[in-house]
Formats: structure tokens, C-alpha cells, sequence
């Protein structure tokens, strides 16, 4: 059976984007709309990655390489738009671009097409992390509203700050982890990174589902 | 499995934990925030209840002042006429009952004006620039010092209680002028633009060194205009003072009319 092969983040994956695409009257005129070409990416890349995997065990590491250029700056950019200081939203436009030549420095010359960009991963992850913080420090400071858990930003912003967080650790340990040949070891990771990637997906499907109809 | 269920555990315990104490932390400012709102806004009605107050105890003041200076002496003045009217005269008779209408009428057209002043609401009904306008033609007529009153732009209608507050401010600049400035002349500069109305005050008084303001040798020194300052700040305005000893003294105040 084809399905049985599929890891079970894929259809949280998949979910995110059904449910996003069947709020999109809700998601327009919101940064929120653009989740839905880049959830649509992250589908599509994700399934040629498991395709290339399970079925033509073939290194997929180019597919994850490209697709860290459309995910990581997307949530850099989304985290940016919510935030309110000025002079943080400046901050994080300058570091965008800087990591986005970075991440082709790093993809063209430092670790290249063949090999996956962990460093890049990490890096962005790090931002990430920062700018879920700073989002979450603002909504404690700022915030107005009486729900916070009608807040789609407080669902995406969570599930940014934990998937990168974990992202962010796993990543930094992956070289470690080959150089001492501790890969069999790391089983408790891969599965925590899986979790992760579940409750991100969850999280932004939630996020969606907080969206208020805006009226005309 | 027991690896995934420790995994998934892990996970789950974490993001319970960050979620609680998030909002734990987020109610708790939530009620400070409120707390806070309703202690503005109680303050807010303080200052306005004794801005109500101040307007008519110094509505009152002016009543009792036109009676005795004005429509006291003229309805005197008729009185005298009339008691001094000899019948045998007819032609002088006629001119002083003609003075005496006179007067009457000129008595029955100041109590028309008072009777309007004594409405403490009126600076609700007139609004704020004819409530000003009213105030710098009292000024004119007492004589204490010229008035000057520019306004430029389109005046427009402010919220009732920020209008209340600043009237009051205004009468407060006015009073401190009267009792302090020694001042030959006043220009009152009111500029409404689309985002600001803009109030100054310029007076040729002997100023004052506005460092003494601050002073903490004598905190009760320029109580008057540390008040004027905290109701401005209620009302989201910005008060400002300029003055230069032996010169004179420029009040400007600045209130966003988009707050």
C-alpha cells in the first residue's frame, strides 16, 4: 500500500492546505493569503522528496535545498509584517535579504546542490526563533484583544517559535551526530522533529481557522 | 514506540507548558492594562467634574461682578432720573425719561448676556470657539487688558468634554495673565488644521524664569500651570510654556483632533 508509506506530517501538511484553501474569502486581505502558494510548494516539493525516497531511493536533498529558499524567507517576511516596532520591522527586512544571499552563497558555494544546506536551515531557524519571540513580546505588551486565542498570528507564531526551536537544535547537531556516527542514536530527535512538524502544520491550520470573515 | 511515545510526550508537555504560561501571563497584563484604562478614565471625569465646577464658580464671579459694576449703577443711574423727573419742566422731563429708557434698555440688553453666561452649559451649546469668543469680549469690556483673538481655518466641532476641559484651560490661561502678567496686551492665535488645533496665547506681561517650574525648593510654585499641563495630557493635548522675564509669555496648546 502507497499511503501506508507516507509519513503521517505529510497529510497535516496537506490539511493546512485544504483548510486554507477552502477559507482563502477569509484569508484576502490578509498577509495570511500567501500561506496558501507556499503551503501549495511545500505540498508539491514534498511529495517528488517522499516520491524520490520511498519509491526511487534516491537523495532528495536538492528538492529540501529549494524549498528552504521559498519556507524560511516566507515565515521571516510573515513574522515581519505582524511585528509593530519600526525599527524592529527594519531590522528584520535587512536580515531577510542578508539571509537570503547567504543562502545562495551557501547553496552555490559553500555547501552546495549535492549536499543539504543545514547551515542555512539553521541560520534562518534562528531567526525564525528570534522573531517568534519578539512577536509573542509584542502580543504581551501590545496586545488588545480580549481572546488570545483567537489570535491566528498567537497559533502561527507558536508553532514557528517550537518547530524552529527544534529545527534550529537538530540541525546544529546534525554534523555531530554523522561525525561520531551517533545517527542510530538519534531516533528520539527524528521522532521529536516529526512531532514538530505535526504541530506547525496543526498550528497554522488552527491560525486559519481563527481567520474572521472580513466585512465588505 | 516507547521511543515515540516519549517523543510525543516530550512535544506535547512543552507546548502545554509555553501555551499556559503564556496566557497566564497575558491575562494577567490584560488586567492591568483594563485596571489601568479605568483609572484614566476615572481621573479623566474627576478633571472634568472640577472643570465644570471651576467654569461655573467663575460664571458666578462674573454675575455677581456685572451686577454690581454694571447693571447695578445703570439701573441706579435710571432710578436717579427718574426720581429727579419734575413734571414741571416737561422738555427736561422728556429727555430724562428718554435717558432713563436708555438705560433701562441698555440694563435689559447686559442681563440678556448674563442670563446666556449663566447657563453653565454653554460651552456645550456655543462649542469651544464661541465659548472663547465670548470670553475674549468680557475681557475687552472689563478693560484690563486688550485682547487680540486670530482665527485661521475651518473651526471644527471637538468632543463635548475635550471642548469643556479646554475652555477651561483657556480661562485659567486668562485668569493667570489677569493676576500675574501685568500684561498691556494678550493675542490669542487659534489655528485649526486637518490633524491639529492649535492654541497660543502670547501675552506682554513681565514673564516668569520657567526653570522655577521644576524647582523642587518650592513644589508648590506653578501649581496653576502644572495643572493646566495634566488636564492637556488628559485630553491627549500637548501643553507648552515659553517665557522670557520682563518680555513676556507664550502658551501654545496642541491637540490632535484625529484622538
Amino acid at each position: 500500500m502507497v499511503i501506508t508509506k507516507i509519513p503521517i506530517f505529510f497529510w497535516f501538511e496537506l490539511l493546512s492546505l485544504v483548510i486554507g484553501t477552502i477559507l482563502i474569502k477569509r484569508l484576502r486581505g490578509s498577509i495570511l493569503v500567501y500561506f496558501i502558494p507556499v503551503l501549495l510548494i511545500t505540498v508539491a516539493a514534498e511529495s517528488v522528496g517522499l516520491y524520490y525516497k520511498l519509491f526511487l531511493h534516491k537523495y532528495n536533498g536538492q528538492i529540501y535545498n529549494l524549498l528552504l529558499f521559498v519556507q524560511l524567507p516566507f515565515f521571516i517576511f510573515l513574522l515581519r509584517a505582524y511585528i509593530q516596532t519600526k525599527t524592529t520591522k527594519d531590522f528584520a527586512l535587512i536580515i531577510l535579504v542578508a539571509f537570503l544571499v547567504y543562502g545562495v552563497i551557501n547553496f552555490v558555494f559553500i555547501q552546495g546542490k549535492s549536499r543539504f544546506n543545514n547551515h542555512t536551515l539553521i541560520t534562518g531557524a534562528l531567526i525564525i526563533v528570534l522573531l517568534s519571540c519578539y512577536y509573542c513580546f509584542e502580543l504581551l505588551k501590545y496586545g488588545t484583544e480580549s481572546k488570545i486565542l483567537n489570535n491566528p498570528m498567537f497559533w502561527i507564531s507558536s508553532g514557528t517559535l517550537f518547530y524552529f526551536t527544534g529545527t534550529f537544535f537538530y540541525f546544529a547537531l546534525y554534523d555531530y551526530l554523522r561525525k561520531y556516527k551517533l545517527e542510530n542514536k538519534s531516533e528520539i530527535f527524528d521522532l521529536i522533529i516529526l512531532n514538530l512538524v505535526i504541530v506547525l502544520y496543526s498550528f497554522i491550520s488552527i491560525g486559519f481557522l481563527c481567520t474572521k470573515l472580513k466585512k465588505e | 514506540m516507547k521511543t515515540a511515545i516519549l517523543a510525543t510526550s516530550l512535544v506535547l508537555i512543552t507546548l502545554a507548558f509555553f501555551i499556559i504560561v503564556f496566557l497566564i501571563a497575558y491575562n494577567k497584563k490584560q488586567r492591568r492594562n483594563k485596571k489601568e484604562k479605568a483609572e484614566l478614565q476615572s481621573q479623566f471625569n474627576q478633571t472634568l467634574l472640577q472643570s465644570q465646577l471651576e467654569i461655573q464658580e467663575q460664571t458666578l464671579n462674573k454675575i455677581s461682578q456685572e451686577i454690581h459694576d454694571n447693571i447695578g449703577q445703570v439701573l441706579s443711574l435710571a432710578k436717579l432720573n427718574i426720581g429727579t423727573i419734575d413734571i414741571c419742566q416737561p422738555e427736561r422731563a422728556q429727555e430724562k425719561i428718554k435717558d432713563s429708557r436708555e438705560l433701562v434698555g441698555k440694563a435689559i440688553q447686559d442681563l440678556r448676556n448674563l442670563a446666556r453666561s449663566m447657563n453653565t452649559t454653554y460651552v456645550n451649546e456655543l462649542g469651544l470657539l464661541r465659548s472663547i469668543e465670548y470670553e475674549v469680549e468680557m475681557i475687552r469690556k472689563s478693560g484690563v487688558f486688550i485682547p487680540q483673538l486670530n482665527v485661521e481655518g475651518q473651526p471644527s466641532k471637538l468632543n463635548a468634554q475635550k471642548e469643556l476641559i479646554l475652555f477651561r484651560i483657556f480661562q485659567e490661561l486668562i485668569n493667570n495673565i489677569i493676576k500675574h502678567a501685568e500684561a498691556k496686551k494678550v493675542d490669542i492665535r487659534i489655528v485649526f488644521t486637518e490633524e491639529l488645533l492649535n492654541i497660543t496665547v502670547i501675552d506682554n506681561g513681565k514673564g516668569f524664569d520657567t526653570t522655577l517650574l521644576n524647582s523642587p525648593d518650592n513644589p508648590t510654585s506653578g501649581l496653576g500651570l502644572r495643572n493646566m499641563q495634566n488636564r492637556a495630557r488628559l485630553i491627549g493635548a500637548v501643553f507648552s510654556i515659553t517665557s522670557i522675564p520682563r518680555t513676556g509669555t507664550t502658551i501654545n496648546i496642541q491637540l490632535p483632533l484625529s484622538v
